[in-house]
């Protein structure tokens, strides 16, 4: 134990290996616990001049002391670049600070509120004194409790709109009636938390701000003795061990990596091997592993994890040296085989270099080399790839093949915090996209192939329904994004509040299927001028090429020309990512206004006459009333 | 032992080990209050592989107490 402090004290105070401190740290705080290689990150890592890439405000309210929170919350932020600053509420405190205006909590404005709810302190009545209260008792405590914490939750994430709050309601080992083992539902802990549950759940819903840790899991990883501690209890009023503080930082960050990175979006596969067991090639088809039975089992339920990923809305592709013909065939005629062509969108199956590969499968399916993972059992190609393609994310598998299911299942790559209704139908779309490939081919020329698509696009107001979609694009989209503000939930409600701004989502339909919510639209008017200013601009990669872009701009000049405006601005933001939207103002006639390294803002004049594009006449552009 | 007992009152109280002296303890070393207190107590019971009695947590509250009971098995009334 002793030799991972020291050895991570060495790197921390040494000046050349100092930035592998803090991977270091990741690393082994995934293994087994140690409370010193804890304490060593804040005294070793924190009065360095470290470039922090975020700043977060975090807010700990919690039932019992929750102060141990603090400390691991800080290193494992700091860890990864995200400098932060505390405010830790009086514990038992927490319904007082969320419902008060002027309390603490809100003067110090969080970004981020963890609130810890133990069922021993939330109904102490029932653990302390279980046999003089009766079914009707709990029942109707549970009610007020649960009214309670609804009303200010919903006032809180109302009012501190800028805030995400992170709710755990953490299983108690504690039952209120031990001596009895059977003692009625109503006097089950698991009963409270469920009701707790479904009211945060319901918030989850209603709210965009407010999020469930999952702290069961956290929990469950320990036996009692190792996640409560009586000493600490008596000593501090602290509840839980450091080694449940520990696991339930890691969780926090977690869930706010998935909410605040994009996931990757492809998974390349190689096939011999790895989809299924031996070379078809050297072995021939019969003696391949894969079936319901033994070990091929194995590859079988590894094709389930990946099948689950498609239909989450993962691109898959597969990149393998082999026979193309007889890859294929295999596909088509191995009655157990659970993934299917179809649910690839490309294949690169021939002997050349699977780097080359992997760079033309990326440019197929019109995604960055940063979305994507390869997924290869031979350690020379995973090389190869990681030496030639940095940006794409080459995961080391466990030495054990069988594994390969459980590895991919256990993989945070694609993680995304809620499923949206796009997410599940992603993968239709690209179906859809690879069709209009095929009828661009044989229409010939772009203005047939635009016209027989009879494309419509509808913008409509953001809606409670959408502010997460609208977000989630804000935060994933990179390459048609003229502007890349990384808007979360609250922000949009915000800028949605006000009356001068518009905040449109765009969803685009065509004769083949419906693309759900591909874009979004962000306006703000300005009196001063009377102008209105193009504040985020952006449509997923899925439609780029279709020239909706172009149509889009023509309604927004027609409908602010008929209501009395002057101008329209719109400023493009270069990014290492965004080239393809670079002269979408140019195209449209706007006019350079000021330029600079960083972006060059554009502006177009309502009051000259518009000259129709032959796409406008292709793309119908609707605004759905509210 | 002293040494790596001064490391861990270091490392909890966020200090460098040097400042760490023969009259290091709660309330007189910085960060070393009720809470630091439990966080050395956490470390200690992993580092030297002890498990304390709550009363014993709530008694070794300063250095030489803690090295103390870690040589003899004794708190500082000798009990």
């Amino acid at each position: 134990m002793k030799d991972i402090a020291d050895k991570f004290i060495e790197l921390a105070d040494s000046k050349k290996k100092h930035d592998d401190a803090r991977p270091f740290f990741l690393k082994q705080i995934e293994g087994e616990y140690n409370p010193l290689l804890w304490k060593c990150y804040l005294s070793h890592m924190k009065e360095r001049n470290d470039n922090f890439e975020k700043k977060e405000r975090i807010a700990l309210l919690g039932s019992s002391n929750i102060m141990p929170m603090k400390d691991m919350l800080q290193s494992v932020f700091n860890a990864n670049k995200i400098s932060t600053d505390y405010y830790v509420g009086e514990y038992g405190n927490y319904l007082q600070e969320l419902m008060r205006d002027a309390s603490k909590l809100y003067s110090f404005g969080p970004t981020l509120t963890i609130i810890m709810l133990s069922l021993p302190d939330i109904v102490p009545s029932i653990y302390e004194d279980p046999f003089s209260c009766d079914k009707k008792d709990v029942e109707s405590l549970l009610a007020k409790i649960s009214e309670d914490l609804k009303a200010a939750l919903k006032k809180y994430s109302s009012a501190a709109a800028k805030n995400t709050t992170y709710m755990a309601i953490i299983p108690s080992y504690e039952e209120p009636c031990s001596y009895v083992y059977s003692p009625g539902h109503s006097f089950r802990s698991d009963t409270y938390l469920t009701k707790l549950r479904d009211v945060i759940e319901w918030l989850e819903n209603e709210k965009n701000n407010i999020v469930m840790i999952n702290a069961r899991k956290c929990i469950s990883k320990y036996p009692a003795n190792k996640a409560e501690d009586k000493r600490y209890w008596y000593l501090g009023r602290i509840r839980y061990t450091d080694m449940f503080f520990s696991e339930m930082a890691k969780e926090v960050m977690e869930i706010y990596k998935i909410m605040n990175t994009p996931s990757k979006k492809c998974l390349i596969l190689d096939l011999d091997n790895t989809l299924w067991g031996g070379v078809i090639g050297q072995d021939g088809i019969e003696k391949i592993a894969l079936g319901q039975d033994g070990i091929g089992r194995a590859y079988q339920d590894l094709q389930r994890e990946v099948l689950k990923l498609y239909k989450k809305g993962i691109i898959l592709a597969i990149c393998s040296k082999n026979n193309e013909a007889d890859a294929l065939e295999f596909f088509k005629t191995h009655a157990e085989m659970i993934l299917k062509l179809e649910h690839f969108a490309a294949k690169r199956i021939n002997w050349a270099d699977k780097a080359a590969n992997i760079k033309e499968i990326a440019q197929d399916i019109n995604i960055g080399l940063d979305s994507i993972v390869f997924f290869d059992d031979d350690p020379a190609e995973r090389k190869w790839v990681r030496d030639s393609l940095p940006q794409v994310t080459v995961p080391e598998p466990p030495q054990d093949q069988f594994l390969y299911g459980e590895f991919i299942k256990n993989s945070k790559w694609f993680n995304s915090y809620r499923l949206s209704e796009e997410d599940m139908s992603r993968n239709v779309t690209y179906e859809a996209v690879a069709k209009t490939k095929s009828l661009k081919t044989s229409s010939g020329n772009e203005e047939a192939f635009l016209k027989s698509l009879s494309q419509s696009v509808i913008l409509e107001g953001v809606n409670p329904s959408t502010i997460s979609r609208t977000a989630q694009l804000c935060q994933k989209t990179n390459q048609f994004n003229l502007t890349t503000k990384r808007y979360q939930a609250a922000d949009i409600k915000e800028i949605a509040a006000h009356k001068s701004n518009h905040v449109y989502t765009i969803r685009a339909k065509d004769c083949f299927c419906d693309y759900g919510v591909v874009g979004a639209l962000i306006l703000k008017e300005q009196k001063k001028d009377e102008s209105v200013l193009i504040d985020t601009f952006l449509l997923s990669c899925r439609i780029i090429g279709r020239k909706i872009e172009h149509a889009l701009l023509s309604w927004l000049k027609a409908r602010f020309k008929a209501n009395g405006y002057s101008k329209i601005y719109g400023s493009y933001s270069r990014t290492e990512k965004n080239g393809v939207c670079a002269n979408i103002y140019k195209e449209n006639n706007f006019t350079v206004v000021s330029e600079s390294d960083k972006g060059t803002l554009y502006e177009y004049s309502l009051n000259k006459k518009q000259k129709l594009s032959s796409f406008d006449r292709f793309i119908k552009v609707k605004l759905k009333k509210k | 032992m002293e040494k790596k007992l001064k490391f861990i009152i270091a490392n909890c109280c966020q200090i460098e080990p040097s400042v760490v002296g023969g009259d290091a303890g709660i309330n007189a070393t910085p960060n070393w209050d009720s809470f630091g207190h439990l966080q050395i107590m956490v470390c200690v019971e992993q580092e030297f592989g002890v498990v304390l009695d709550t009363k014993t947590i709530a008694q070794l509250t300063s250095y030489k107490d803690i090295l103390k009971y870690l040589k003899t098995g004794k708190k500082k009334n000798g009990k």
